[in-house]
């Protein structure tokens, strides 16, 4: 029956790091368009999920982020990434006011020879389901972004992981005294997703 | 690298004499964490070091340090790197991508965005009144946004909630009785009249669904079920279907004593938009987790709807079907969507959307001059007339002070009533049948004979 057999799915460290790349790009364009970071008609909608979620139309975002999740999968595959953060700044004052920190276990015992893990997709949709919902409900807690902003994708890795000369070592931007809000994990049982999201609150 | 160049030059001065070290500093570099520590700093002559107490990282570490201390700021940063390599017992790059993004437009937000200028287009197609007819006094009427409480019935009386009470007034002769009055806290939250005009369904705050008689201003049934305020309701011929504020629908048969048919939970909070097509094969239901969905009469008893769409991204209450094309739903959305969207029921495809630059509280449709009409909160509070189906603006009316709650239709479909945050029932000739010159002479005073209290 081809239902369960999806429902069966067995999890590969190819599969779990294509899974959560993935979850990434779907992720990065929702905050983008729910934190109104650019105007709504640069998103375009469609199902992902079991959702109805925005993917940004503009050229030039669509080819950053597709670098960025290529990127991304590598370190996932190689085991080497601890954790993915989406930092918001003002543009004129570089101050930071929204930090969406993802961080992420891997199962250093598998590797791409190694026994595939099950766990029905339709689980692990669910989780990420609740997630994406939780982003869209965040838009009446977080504060306005009032003034012109940028944001920054800051990617924390291990010292031993490799990557290409587009990639240059930054500084930490932190939240001096940050509200946090911790938001649903998910798990492909390879890699495990905690995100949270840190933010300045004007009191 | 400058910096390890002379730190190494320094160690080596420091162990001048000796043999070399079997650590060089910049294997120190690269080893801290795998190395066992030696013990700590122990008091004897520095220049005659004892091998097995002196600690190399630590003496490098310091030597660092108080380098970095004499350095100029362009140096300072990369030592800092360095420092943190050699403390953090885990070692981890922050990376961030070099490559450029095009720049956020985030001052254009959702919610401060407005289209100044919507096109208009032949303005002067037909007629349209620009002032309201009439304005009738609405006390007390509960400014809530989730709330349906007016609704015009086939016998033209028009059921209106304010405040605790429950008024009915009779548009062809002005007659206002009282229906009912509710003692507070609890208040009437939404109105529906069923296919009879005798009966007029009222939800409450206090988790009730009544059935009252109108000729007789009796209450003939109550219903339970629901576990929060009921803000929606519809009728589908003998069949009542109310939406609570836990996101509950209920179809209830108020003819038999076993009144629940069933329960449908697929909003997940509060169903605020609630609407049977004309042919009572759809009913839409909308809600304040920005769902809308539509519901097929065949699957009464699935909690599956027929489909789902979550492109609204606010509140969906302004629901209405087509009159005269049972599968078109139109829809509008929240303050933070502001759009209004028609669907096709049959598919559930979204074939049109257009952004009406303010939150969308009641849709109507005009079969007669195939037009739609919005009613919006701030910052106009106005009604936009829109042309189906090219969806063009052809007229805006403005009166209300505050937003416009709910938006109905008279039986003789010529006129829109609507109910304000602003304590005002106004009524708009926005699809009369007759040229302008002469309705003045039928009518010949509008604005003299207004204000009516309730």
């Amino acid at each position: 029956m081809a239902v369960a057999q999806v429902s069966r799915a067995r999890i590969t460290l190819q599969g779990s790091a294509e899974m959560v790349s993935e979850f990434f790009h779907i992720a990065i364009n929702s905050i983008l368009f729910v934190r109104g970071l650019y105007g709504y008609t640069k998103f375009d909608t469609i199902s992902k999920y079991g959702l109805q979620v925005r993917v940004t139309n503009d050229e030039d975002l669509k080819c950053y982020l597709q670098q960025v999740v290529a990127q991304l999968n590598n370190w996932l595959l190689a085991k080497t990434i601890k954790k993915v953060v989406f930092v918001i700044q003002e543009a004129v004052s570089d101050e930071t006011i929204e930090r969406w920190e993802f961080d992420i276990e891997c199962d250093k015992d598998m590797n791409t020879e190694s026994r595939a893990k099950v766990k029905p997709i339709e689980e692990i949709q669910k989780e990420i389901r609740v997630f994406m919902r939780q982003v869209l409900g965040s838009v009446h807690l977080l504060p306005a972004l009032e003034n012109k902003c940028k944001f920054d994708i800051q990617v924390h890795v291990g010292s031993e992981a490799e990557f290409d000369g587009e990639w240059k070592d930054s500084s930490d931007k932190k939240i001096s005294t940050p509200t946090i809000l911790h938001l649903n994990s998910f798990s492909t049982l390879v890699h495990t997703v905690k995100p949270h999201v840190a933010y300045k609150s004007h009191d | 690298m400058e910096i390890g160049d002379t730190t190494k030059h320094k160690i080596d001065i420091a162990n001048q004499g000796k043999k070399p070290t079997f650590h060089t500093p910049n294997d120190c570099l690269r080893n801290t964490s795998s190395r066992p520590k030696t013990p700590q700093f122990t008091e004897g002559d520095r220049f005659i070091p004892n091998r097995k107490t002196t600690d190399f990282d630590s003496a490098h570490q310091q030597l660092i340090q108080s380098a970095k201390d004499n350095m100029d700021s362009s140096l300072s940063q990369a030592n800092e790197l360095i420092t943190k390599q050699l403390n953090s017992k885990t070692p981890e790059r922050i990376l961030s991508y070099n490559c450029k993004v095009p720049e956020c437009d985030n001052t254009l937000s959702i919610y401060t965005s407005q289209k100044l200028n919507p096109k208009y287009v032949n303005r002067s197609a037909r007629y349209i009144p620009k002032e309201p007819t009439r304005i009738l006094d609405a006390p007390d009427v509960i400014n809530d946004y989730y709330l349906n409480l007016l609704d015009w019935n086939s016998n033209n009386m028009i059921a209106v909630g304010l405040g605790t009470a429950v008024y009915i007034w009779n548009a062809s002769n002005g007659i206002i009785s009282k229906l009912c009055e509710y003692h507070s806290p609890e208040y009437p939250s939404s109105l529906s009249w069923s296919a009879s005009p005798k009966y007029l369904a009222v939800g409450t705050s206090n988790r009730e669904v009544q059935i009252w008689d109108t000729e007789t201003l009796k209450l003939i049934r109550t219903m339970l079920g629901h576990t929060f305020r009921i803000g929606s309701l519809a009728w589908n011929t003998h069949l009542l279907t109310s939406g609570s504020q836990n996101g509950f629908i209920i179809h209830h048969d108020p003819r038999v004593p076993d009144h629940i048919v069933c329960y449908l939970s697929k909003h997940s909070q509060e169903v605020c938009g609630l609407k049977w097509s004309p042919d009572m094969t759809f009913l839409a239901s909308g809600g304040n987790d920005n769902l809308l969905c539509i519901w097929d009469v065949k699957k009464l008893t699935t909690n599956e709807p027929l489909h789902t769409s979550s492109l609204h991204i606010a509140a969906v209450k302004a629901l209405a079907w087509c009159p005269w094309k049972n599968c078109l739903l139109a829809s509008g959305g929240g303050t933070a969507d502001r759009h209004l969207r028609i669907w096709n029921a049959q598919t559930g495809k979204c074939f049109c959307q257009e952004d009406t630059g303010s939150q969308i509280s009641g849709i109507v449709w005009s079969e007669r001059y195939k037009e739609i009409v919005t009613s919006h909160g701030y910052s106009k509070n106005q009604l936009n007339i829109w042309r189906y189906p090219s969806i063009q603006l052809v007229g805006e009316l403005t009166g209300h002070s505050q937003r416009i709650l709910s938006t109905v239709l008279s039986p003789n479909e010529r006129t829109i009533a609507t109910l304000g945050a602003d304590e005002s029932l106004r009524f708009w000739d926005c699809f009369q049948e007759v040229q302008p010159k002469l309705t003045n002479k039928i009518f010949p005073a509008t604005k003299s004979q207004i204000s009516h209290s309730l």
